[in-house]
């Protein structure tokens, strides 16, 4: 690039600025998330209700879920019947409009995986085994991070309603290239395959997730699914 | 209780030492992943939200975090999210870029005229396609290498080359198309 084109980039690097108060009230939402998280998972571990511990955060609720999502590795088949799911969901979720359907897939040059909103088709996804095996289930483009926590909260709500095989149908049907939430995701799939006593698969899957996230914060939970099945071997 | 998604730190070795605590690196990295994410077309009403998003994945994520480049992973949560917001922001509204995000502790000349530059590389900006805008941003504003951008965004290095080349062509082309029209240098 020229020295002229240089210097302009120089001089406007470091030039945008967040409003003073940005990074406090930023990181004051971020804790509330966080704290609520924790306290939910807290409620949860008690198998207390929940009402009330996820609390919005000053800028949104989005972190809730994510630390929420912690929820869904604890075993569940035993716990009580959740409230509905609804009760719990985030208001930035409930007001968040349905996911308008993709026009036409942008042209992906990437190698893998690539970003939300550059990915192609997810039928023209590399094909696994796995998802071979399967019957196709409702293939959608690929969800954003809020539609991903939505469907995490559902398969939740399922797990702990002792319902697997919903949470597991929902896993299914929801396809997606977003890979942030991959490990919660794959972890969820575990739990519902060990409480439907598809225990090959389960450790299966649990193996491949600890493999690939070997410091996975949900590793704990995971060595607690199939357990029974282990011992008795 | 699994505390772990209370205490997002970890121990693994990493190649810039920096420390691995949340807030730490929140302190050190909040203000260039605001700037990015405005960069990669977040609008002004939600940058609040994006950043918070960016800081709850990382909470979320530091336990796992590989220790390869922080930096890289960072820019990759923000492209993540910044996707996101983008497709959003689609269906809501358009909210005019804000004019006072320049350091004020400059005087008003100097605001007037950072604030001016700052419009300037916001419409260049806009006139590159996402992935060149992308990598643009990555590589000539947060001074990511092309290797820590490939990881970043998943692609390949060949791949993230041709797009910086392509990217700067463009930008220059645009910029001096400024300068012509405006008779002024940039």
């Amino acid at each position: 690039m020229s020295p002229e084109s240089r210097a302009f980039l120089e001089r406007v690097r470091d030039a945008e600025e967040p409003d003073p108060d940005a990074e406090r009230r930023v990181l004051a939402a971020v804790r509330a998330a966080v704290a609520a998280g924790a306290a939910a998972t807290a409620a949860d571990t008690a198998r207390a209700p929940m009402t009330g511990a996820v609390a919005p955060s000053k800028l949104g609720v989005l972190g809730v879920w994510l630390l929420a999502g912690g929820l869904i590795v604890l075993p569940a088949p035993a716990l009580p019947p959740s409230e509905p799911s609804a009760t719990r969901t985030p208001a930035r979720l409930l007001a968040a409009p349905e996911p308008a359907p993709r026009a036409e897939p942008v042209a992906a040059e990437r190698s893998s995986a690539p970003a939300a909103d550059e990915a192609g088709p997810l039928a023209a996804s590399p094909e696994t085994p796995e998802s071979l095996s399967k019957p196709r289930a409702r293939v959608r483009a690929p969800a954003s991070l809020r539609e991903e926590l939505e469907l995490l909260a559902k398969v939740q709500a399922a797990l702990r309603g002792g319902d697997a095989a919903t949470a597991l149908r929902q896993l299914d049907e929801h396809r997606t290239l977003d890979e942030q939430l991959q490990g919660e995701r794959a972890a969820a799939r575990v739990l519902a395959l060990c409480s439907l006593g598809r225990t090959a698969e389960g450790r299966r899957s649990r193996a491949e997730l600890l493999q690939r996230e070997p410091t996975s914060p949900h590793r704990s939970a995971l060595e607690r699914a199939c357990v029974e099945d282990e011992l008795s071997d | 209780m699994d505390l772990s998604l209370t205490r997002p730190t970890v121990e693994a070795p990493r190649e810039d030492q920096e420390p691995l605590a949340f807030d730490a690196i929140y302190a050190r990295h909040f203000r260039a992943i605001w700037r990015t994410l405005r960069r990669l077309g977040v609008r002004d009403a939600q940058l609040d939200d994006a950043a918070q998003d960016v800081f709850v994945v990382v909470h979320r994520k530091l336990p796992s975090f590989d220790g390869r480049s922080l930096r890289g992973w960072l820019y990759a949560i923000a492209v993540r999210v910044a996707s996101d917001h983008r497709r959003d922001a689609a269906r809501r509204p358009h909210v005019q870029l804000s004019e006072s995000l320049v350091d004020h502790a400059a005087g008003p000349a100097r605001v007037s005229e950072l604030n001016e530059s700052v419009r300037l590389l916001h419409t260049l900006l806009a006139q590159l396609d996402l992935a060149k805008r992308t990598v643009f941003v990555l590589g000539e504003l947060e001074q990511l290498t092309a290797p820590e951008i490939a990881e970043a965004l998943n692609a390949n290095l060949n791949t993230v080359y041709a797009r910086q080349r392509a990217a700067r062509s463009q930008f220059e082309a645009a910029l001096a198309r400024h300068r012509e029209r405006t008779g002024r240098r940039p």
